[in-house]
This record gives C-alpha cells, sequence and structure tokens, in this order.
C-alpha cells in the first residue's frame, strides 16, 4: 500500500512538473516593452500613428502603434509580439486626414516635421517603459 | 481483504493523465490543419514557379508586372504626366494562365488585346467581364487564409474609368517582387511599390526581365511571395488586403496613389514582414502589412525562388527597411542583380 502511494505521488509530481514547464518560445531579438502618450500642444492626440525605426539595430524591424482616445500608444514588433528593438530609435508621429487611399496625397494634420525621422529621438531598454511624446504646432 | 475494482488515487491519475493528454494533442490537432494548409500553400507556389519558367521558356522573358498601354510604344511618362487618366491594366498573374493550365479564362480575357478597364466596364466586353469577376484560381489562393472570394478592400479595387464605379474582383494571396528600394517623395515621405523608378525586383511597370537580367542567380532571388488578406496582431483584425489579378491606374509616375496601387500585385522591402500595421492610406508605414509579405503561417512567409525552390522567410529575418538598399538579407533577396553575397536565409 506505501509503495502504490508513492508511486502515485510521484506520477502526480511528473504530471505537474510536465504543465508547469510547458513550452515557451520566443523568436527573434529581444524587445522591450514601450507605451505612453502623444499630446499635441498639451491635448491628447488620437488617431496618430507613432512609428520607431531602430537606429542601433538597423536591421531589426521597426515598430509602429496607433494613439487611442486618450492619446496612449503601445509599440508592436510584429503581429504576435509587443515592444520595439533594443537601443537608440528615430521616432515619427503623424495624423493623417482622410481615409481615401485613392487621395493623390495624404494632408497631414500634424506639424510636418514630426512626420520625417530626425525630430524625435528615443531609447528603449529592456523590460518596459513609458515614452511620451508632447509635440507643439 | 481483497476488493475488485479501483482506488480512488488510480481512477485520479487515470484522469489526469488523460486529461495531460487531450491538453497536448488537441492544440496539436489544430496545428496539422494549419500544417496541411500551408503544404498547399507551398504547392501553390511551387506551381507558380514553374508557370513563370515555362512561360519563359515560351516568351524568352518573365511575364510583366503590369502593363500600362499608354507607355507600351514610346517613351515612359514623367511626372504627373497621365494622372487624369483613371485605366486598370493586368497584372503578371494573368500573362501566365495558360501555364497554369486557366487557358480557357486566358483566351476569355484576351489580354493582348483588351483592356482591363474596358473588360469593366459593363457591356463592352459582357463575356470577359463575367469570366474575369467569376475567376476562382485556386492556384492563386493560400488555404490558410481568411479573405472571401471578392476583394473588397477599397485600395484594391479596380475601376473601370473615372465616371463608373469601382469594382470588387477574386482576392489572390500571391504578389510578386518589386523592390528593394522603396520611393519616398521629399514632400511626406510616401513611399510605394509603383512605378519604373526604384524598380530592382522582377516585375515591374512594362518590365521584360530575362534569367539572364537575374545576375545574382535564381536560386539567390524571391520572384513571388505571399500576402494574406487580413492577419490578427494584438488582438485586432489588420486588412492587409492580399492582391487582385490587375493594377488600377498605375500612372502620374509621382502620384502617391499610383504608387500604392502598384501593390495590387507586387510588393517591396521598405515593410515589414507580418507587419502590425494596415491602413491603406498610410504606405510609408513600414509595418504597413498591405504593402509587404505577411501570411497567416506562424513567424514568416512562403516565397518561391526564381529557382522554382518554395522557402520559408522567418519575420525576423535580416531586414533593413529604410529607404534604398541597405544590404540586407531580405533587400538582396528580392533585388536581381546586387551582386552581393547572401547568406544562411
Amino acid at each position: 500500500m506505501k509503495s502504490t502511494s508513492r508511486i502515485t505521488a510521484v506520477f502526480l509530481g511528473m504530471i505537474l512538473v510536465s504543465l508547469a514547464t510547458g513550452c515557451s518560445k520566443d523568436d527573434g531579438p529581444e524587445v522591450g516593452y514601450v507605451t505612453g502618450v502623444v499630446t499635441l500642444n498639451g491635448q491628447p492626440l488620437d488617431a496618430a500613428t507613432v512609428e520607431f525605426v531602430p537606429v542601433d539595430n538597423p536591421t531589426q524591424r521597426p515598430s509602429t502603434s496607433q494613439t487611442d482616445q486618450s492619446g496612449r500608444y503601445e509599440l508592436y514588433y510584429s503581429a504576435s509580439r509587443k515592444g520595439a528593438s533594443l537601443g537608440q530609435h528615430q521616432v515619427t508621429i503623424k495624423k493623417i486626414q482622410s481615409g481615401n487611399p485613392e487621395a493623390k496625397e495624404q494632408p497631414l494634420l500634424t506639424p510636418a516635421k514630426y512626420a520625417k525621422p530626425g525630430e524625435l529621438k528615443a531609447k528603449v531598454e529592456k523590460g518596459s517603459q513609458t515614452i511620451d511624446f508632447d509635440l507643439k504646432s | 481483504m481483497k476488493r475488485n475494482g479501483f482506488t480512488l488515487i488510480e481512477l485520479l491519475v487515470v484522469i489526469a493523465i488523460i486529461a495531460t493528454l487531450v491538453a497536448i494533442l488537441l492544440p496539436a490537432v489544430q496545428q496539422a490543419r494549419e500544417a496541411a494548409r500551408r503544404s498547399t500553400c507551398k504547392n501553390n507556389l511551387k506551381q507558380i514557379g514553374l508557370a513563370l519558367h515555362n512561360y519563359h521558356d515560351t516568351y524568352r522573358v518573365l511575364p510583366p508586372g503590369w502593363v500600362h498601354f499608354n507607355t507600351l510604344n514610346g517613351a515612359a511618362l514623367t511626372g504627373d504626366q497621365n494622372d487624369g487618366l483613371v485605366e486598370s491594366h493586368f497584372g503578371w498573374p494573368v500573362y501566365i494562365l495558360p501555364f497554369i493550365e486557366q487557358a480557357a479564362l486566358y483566351d476569355a480575357l484576351r489580354p493582348g488585346d483588351y483592356k482591363l478597364s474596358d473588360i469593366l466596364t459593363d457591356g463592352v466586353y459582357p463575356t470577359a467581364k463575367t469570366a474575369f469577376i467569376g475567376a476562382r484560381i485556386s492556384v492563386y489562393r493560400c488555404p490558410s487564409d481568411t479573405g472571401a472570394e471578392l476583394n473588397d478592400k477599397s485600395i484594391r479595387l479596380l475601376a473601370n474609368n473615372a465616371n463608373v464605379a469601382d469594382v470588387q474582383t477574386p482576392v489572390i494571396n500571391y504578389v510578386g517582387a518589386n523592390t528593394s528600394i522603396g520611393r519616398f517623395t521629399a514632400a511626406n515621405g510616401v513611399v510605394g511599390v509603383g512605378t519604373t523608378q526604384g524598380f530592382d525586383g522582377a516585375f515591374g511597370l512594362n518590365s521584360s526581365k530575362k534569367f539572364s537580367d537575374i545576375q545574382d542567380g535564381l536560386s539567390n532571388t524571391i520572384v513571388v511571395g505571399e500576402r494574406a488578406f487580413e492577419i490578427k496582431a494584438g488582438g485586432q483584425t489588420r486588412e492587409c488586403g492580399a492582391g487582385v489579378l490587375g493594377v488600377h491606374n498605375p500612372n502620374g509616375q509621382d502620384s502617391a496613389a499610383a504608387r500604392r496601387k502598384g501593390a495590387n500585385v507586387t510588393f517591396g522591402a521598405a515593410w515589414t514582414i507580418n507587419g502590425s500595421f494596415a491602413d491603406a492610406t498610410q504606405a510609408d508605414n513600414k509595418q504597413n502589412c498591405a504593402y509587404g509579405l505577411s501570411s497567416n503561417h506562424d513567424g514568416g512567409v512562403q516565397v518561391v525562388l526564381g529557382d522554382g525552390g518554395v522557402r520559408f522567410i522567418s519575420e525576423n529575418v535580416e531586414h533593413n527597411t529604410t529607404q534604398g538598399f541597405d544590404g540586407s538579407t531580405f533587400e538582396k533577396l528580392i533585388a536581381i542583380s546586387d551582386g552581393q553575397v547572401i547568406g544562411e536565409f
């Protein structure tokens, strides 16, 4: 009787361990989680596109997000991973007027200087971080 | 005392083991289904690769990425010279139809004689219009894709002419390689896969690349890749829009609309694989999956190389999305004669 319960205990233990370990895999380079709020002249900017283009690791993926009603964004490294590649980034922020892809050019609602790389920079580190941007028109 | 039957502990152990097996195997069954769909998808790419070879054997060139009749006999258009003209044109998937055993459809469309914009106009070539809208070419659809049969994404609509409404046409999941460079305008950084400038891949506007033009070697060059209709990103659906059989208004060399429309049948290296963003109006967003490659397979996309080999490209492949040719692996795979060594990919 004693040996039976020991065997079952071992069995249960093995099952628990196999369940607990599971299978975790994270493809690709290390990323840092980035969120923050974008404001234009102090007012939250909604529906703006935020793009982080890596400078330190230019062959890694740029990260993108769109701000919500409160101006908050959350970067995506790929469709299945949140975050941005580590190191320095050039940041562009812009909001486009129409949803008409047939339009010849898309008029900007935000200052043009923020739509081009150079004006904004950010450094992404391991772990999670909050990076806010205050744009001035 | 000896009893018949099992003890409680024995029963619990058996139940626990069964539960564990179910938990492990059920997702595996789902994965097996996706693996089967991916295989079919891969086979389609292989067929396209073979069709391109057969086309090349017949005509000694690869098919044009898409044709613009107005530049067929004369010099290339410059600036926004021709921008008022709204027309649709056949893309490379139509020109290789006879080589994927769709000769009947090809004969109905007569791409050598008809313009796509005329076909899509009511009452001009009604048989051809029915054939084009009704085309269901399984070789051009990836089974992993969730898209409908007709493409309702605004960027993929094909218009017949300026006065008639846009038309929904069949979805295709395979797009040709256009550029490793990506084109920007100085004004607001709009990029595109459209016109003749910056075109260094296998397919472009009125292109006629020979295999001998692919100096990097057919084994080192992507000719066709896949694009999904929709992918899931962060709990949201991103509308990549796959592709269609033709291009709408790729004229006016420097209009943003023209450059966007080239993405109906081609892709470029200015966009990441499986991007997390899709907004047809924002072609300069580097995560925009409406202009690059994307798929519903985990972790990357499948492509067919010039030699007919089908390869899986990870979404984390070395890939520099900034303007110009930067010598990253993905760009070297698209450019047909960059002359640089490609490592493992």
